[in-house]
């Protein structure tokens, strides 16, 4: 995964409300406007992702896999 | 809530937490019955033990002794006869995990009182000695056991060579995100790919078919490592990863994006984060605030979706395909649309 490309999608999605409500709408129409580069695997992978799940969410479903 | 419980509906299959508490007997029984010197078997006993009070509440799903069970009986329709099997990657899984405690001086209170080269002379034993010897009176072909011992090997060598990398890198103050990730691919990610090649090394499955599940199993093990290093970083009460200094990957990505002033702030802040709880809180929310959390989750996401992606390659149906994608679904953060 191209670590820099996806700090800036993390950055967008931080600070622009716009490009958060488009990801949630169409990820790869999103990614393609937003002139972020990112592969055509990534850019698959984010369009199966429930973009609506808040931050606070996400924490609570990380688990522990290796104890 | 807990992943187990997000997945309610599917079935786990094999992933039953009665399952830990029988294959954990059934290794104290394999050591009783293998081990001649008592000292040596007892301080083994008093491992499995530890390892027993170290899991506690948290059996939902081990791979160590969950993943051989739910592969064999993928590929064969049923798991009881993975169960020696089971306390074979049981055994190896605490050897590794003993060596990986000693190497970051964090081994749990029950080692307390206890010679440190007598703990790695355990660790050694549960590597290199009771697997093997557990893999040897498995109950299949002798071809299929020299498969299974080679597998081993070759998987302890890369792991080894893995962990070397990261003994080499303990203590830096910046690594690199890629290196990080790999570093868990080589270690994690190796041992899952062994206990899922083991598991269909011994239900009789082809070489190309082993290859798959040892595809399944690496990516498996590596999103679930890096889950489990969020886990101790945003979830846990206590972050041993921040008090050891260690640069797990939701840190070295952070790191890797500061630069200047605002990298040698944080620097510091990890430094003091070592030895005072406020300044681990800090630590986590600047990090969850700056959206490391997410990156992270869809770091996890990628290997979720190699490891949905080597499924797809086994045609597998019913609840053995039900109890493997219950597995990624454990390690994944999000739901998914159909």
């Amino acid at each position: 995964m191209g670590y820099e490309n996806m700090g800036r999608l993390i950055d967008h999605w931080l600070n622009y409300a716009p490009f958060r409500e488009a990801l949630r709408k169409n990820p790869a129409e999103a990614i393609r406007q937003s002139g972020i580069s990112l592969s055509p695997q990534e850019i698959a992978l984010l369009g199966t992702i429930d973009w609506s799940v808040s931050d606070e969410a996400l924490q609570e479903r990380v688990s522990k896999f290796f104890s | 809530m807990r992943a187990a419980q997000r997945v309610r509906g599917e079935t786990g299959g094999v992933v039953r937490t009665q399952e830990v508490d029988d294959i954990l007997a059934e290794a104290i029984w394999f050591v009783d019955a293998h081990v001649a010197d008592s000292a040596l078997s007892q301080l083994l006993t008093e491992a499995i033990s530890g390892l027993e009070i170290q899991l506690q509440d948290d059996k939902a799903l081990l791979p160590f002794v969950h993943l051989p069970l739910a592969v064999f009986a993928a590929i064969r329709g049923e798991s009881a006869p993975a169960r020696p099997l089971a306390v074979a990657t049981t055994l190896l899984f605490l050897g590794i995990d003993i060596l990986d405690d000693i190497a970051d001086g964090d081994l749990p209170p029950h080692w307390q009182g206890t010679p440190e080269s007598e703990i790695q002379l355990v660790a050694s034993t549960l590597l290199a000695s009771l697997p093997q010897l557990a893999i040897a009176q498995l109950d299949v072909l002798p071809l299929t056991k020299t498969r299974m011992i080679t597998c081993l090997s070759e998987s302890l060598l890369r792991m080894g060579g893995g962990q070397l990398h990261d003994l080499r890198g303990a203590g830096k103050e910046l690594v690199r995100p890629e290196d990080v990730e790999q570093s868990v691919e080589h270690k994690s990610g190796e041992e899952g790919a062994l206990i899922a090649m083991l598991a269909a090394h011994m239900a009789g499955a082809s070489e190309e078919t082993v290859q798959i599940y040892g595809d399944f199993g690496r990516a498996l093990a590596t999103g679930g490592q890096i889950a489990t290093d969020c886990f101790d970083l945003f979830q846990a009460d206590h972050s041993k990863d921040l008090a050891n200094g260690s640069r797990t990957l939701p840190i070295a990505i952070y790191l890797s994006r500061l630069q200047g002033a605002d990298r040698a702030a944080f620097l510091s802040q990890l430094d003091e984060a070592r030895t005072t709880p406020a300044m681990r809180t800090l630590v986590q929310r600047e990090l969850r605030a700056k959206g490391m959390l997410r990156l992270c989750a869809l770091v996890v996401e990628m290997y979720c979706q190699k490891a949905r992606d080597a499924l797809d390659q086994l045609s597998l149906a019913g609840l053995e395909r039900r109890t493997l994608d219950y597995m990624v679904a454990h390690v994944s953060f999000f739901s998914h649309k159909e």
